[in-house]
């Protein structure tokens, strides 16, 4: 109890001196915009980007073989959430002078690269459970499952 | 104030997904902790080189220094995204407990959650733009973003204390345990550990080497290409973003010395002094770095000659007429080591790299090498 006592009190502290730092210079921090941008970000985030990856997940799971979905949802997970950044460099590419050596690379080629072997990674480990899985059928021993049975 | 229904409305959204469970939040949420522990420390240390205490100056080796800490502020941050997005996606229903509010310290507490999630994707996405000298707000950055991760460390800090019996629970149960879930109907919590895992390795892998030689051969999601830059080397401000865009052609530099033995020297004069050969890397605030070898006299040599000595304090000045970095102070261990180079990689300075004489000292944020300079001051 005392350590979770000693974390809240130095959060607060902490949490309160950002705070104060940033209410106590308004013409640099623009508490405002920061606030709006607060609010901006919680809203983007839960209003927008769950809502639609979990109408993805929901599509996905209609998708009968339901072993082969187990991969591709895995591999779309791993690509999906790498995708933000290289958006925003795909988006401010070729934005800044050359001799900064900055955004000038073709993110979005870059990217399908990226995924592509992403998903030769996810197709490989895929037919190797496939591999698995029938060795053990042959030896009359029931595939492993990925969650224990319901309890109820 | 009247009595919520003991179940939720018939339209209240409702979430099935054994993925959304303390086993894997506990997890991923340690790792992420890690990863803005990180953050914090090493961004700490980056605003020390901007304002130092004057009792204990910013040291001088490893010449590496700051390209270690500044490369891993800015990959771990860039790991941090995705790590953050999955982190907020397995809690994602408890934004729908019901009833919304239970007593006056549940509110507070969601509160609180409301200001860490709110401050961490605000974080993290400002540090990403800036990365991209992309400013699309009208605050100062460098001081919004360090009051900001104060705010955050000091949120977590808090939601790690209110949540440690069940961060304590999530990390001792079984990651395969699912008691009220269908068996095996979807993407299992294991296969979303190791997904987050590729996913988050795969982004370190390919823009890590912006920091890091070795991987930048891979490096094809990094915003920087270290290397790709005149002579050799990326530029942070061009000559012509600093209004010196005929600094090539301009005639009449010279190099003021002012201190007890105030002096100046033309250009020919200054490149008949006597020169040293360092290499030095060139680390910047935004997390890219590549090494390379300067040529120039001293700066230590210059302070010495106008009186002063290694335990002066001394300010370079730029051509530079505007700008936040258009001067910058020496001192310390960094006076002893620091050139004034007039040349890089082998050749003359290119404009855009500061010519004709611009300052470089080991471990020294790359903003803090100033460029195009015109004068020493002994203070």
């Amino acid at each position: 109890m005392r350590t979770r006592v000693l974390l809240g009190v130095a959060g607060i502290l902490l949490a309160g001196y950002g705070i104060f730092r940033i209410l106590d210079k308004p013409s640099t921090s623009q508490p405002y915009e920061i606030l709006r941008w607060l609010i901006g970000a919680v809203i983007v985030h839960d209003g927008i980007v769950v809502p639609v990856t979990l109408t993805c997940g929901a599509v996905l799971s209609a998708i009968p073989a339901a072993r082969a979905r187990q991969y591709l949802q895995g591999t779309l997970v791993a690509i999906a959430i790498l995708t933000p950044p290289v958006l925003v460099e795909i988006r401010r590419r070729g934005t800044v002078a050359s001799a900064k050596a900055l955004l000038d690379q073709n993110y979005a080629a870059h990217l399908a690269v990226v995924g592509s072997v992403l998903a030769g990674a996810g197709l490989l480990a895929y037919l190797v459970r496939v591999w698995r899985d029938q060795r053990t059928s042959r030896t009359n021993v029931r595939p492993a499952q990925d969650h224990e049975p319901p309890s109820r | 104030m009247p009595r919520l229904p003991a179940d939720p409305p018939r339209l209240w959204p409702r979430f099935s997904s054994a993925l959304h469970s303390a086993a894997v939040t506990a997890r991923v949420g340690r790792v992420l902790g890690i990863a803005f522990g990180l953050c914090f420390v090493t961004g700490l240390l980056s605003h020390y080189q901007y304002e130092p205490w004057s009792w204990l100056p910013v040291p001088a080796a490893p010449a590496w220094g700051y390209r270690l800490t500044q490369g891993i502020h800015v990959t771990t941050g860039i790991a941090s995204i995705p790590l953050l997005l999955v982190k907020l996606w397995t809690v994602y229903p408890q934004l729908f407990a019901w009833p919304p509010v239970r007593s006056v310290v549940h509110a507070a507490e969601r509160l609180s959650v409301f200001v860490l999630v709110a401050a961490s994707l605000t974080e993290v996405t400002i540090g990403f733009v800036n990365v991209l000298q992309w400013y699309p707000w009208h605050f100062g950055f460098v001081y919004v973003h360090r009051m900001l991760a104060y705010v955050v460390s000091g949120a977590l800090l808090l939601h790690i204390a209110v949540k440690l019996p069940l961060i304590r629970e999530g990390l001792g149960a079984r990651v395969t345990a699912a008691p009220t879930a269908a068996p095996a109907v979807g993407l299992s919590r294991r296969g979303l550990l190791i997904a987050t895992a590729a996913g988050v390795g795969t982004l370190v892998v390919t823009t890590v080497g912006q920091s890091l030689g070795p991987l930048r051969r891979v490096a094809l999601l990094a915003p920087r290409r270290p290397t790709a830059g005149p002579q050799g080397l990326a530029v942070n401000r061009t000559a012509a973003e600093a209004g010196l865009r005929d600094i090539a052609a301009m005639t009449g530099w010279r190099m003021r010395v002012h201190g007890p033995r105030p002096f100046a020297l033309d250009l020919a004069a200054f490149e008949a002094l006597p020169a040293v050969d360092r290499s030095i890397p060139l680390a910047c605030v935004e997390g890219w770095s590549a090494g390379a070898d300067w040529r120039g006299p001293l700066l230590l040599d210059l302070v010495r000659r106008a009186g002063g000595d290694a335990d002066s304090r001394v300010r370079v000045v730029s051509l530079e007429r505007f700008g936040s970095y258009r001067a910058s102070i020496v001192d310390g261990p960094q006076l002893a080591r620091a050139v004034l180079a007039t040349h890089l990689n082998g050749e003359r300075l290119d404009p855009d790299h500061g010519y004709p004489v611009r300052l470089i000292a080991p471990d020294r944020a790359g903003v803090l090498n100033t460029k195009w300079l015109t004068a020493v001051e002994v203070l």
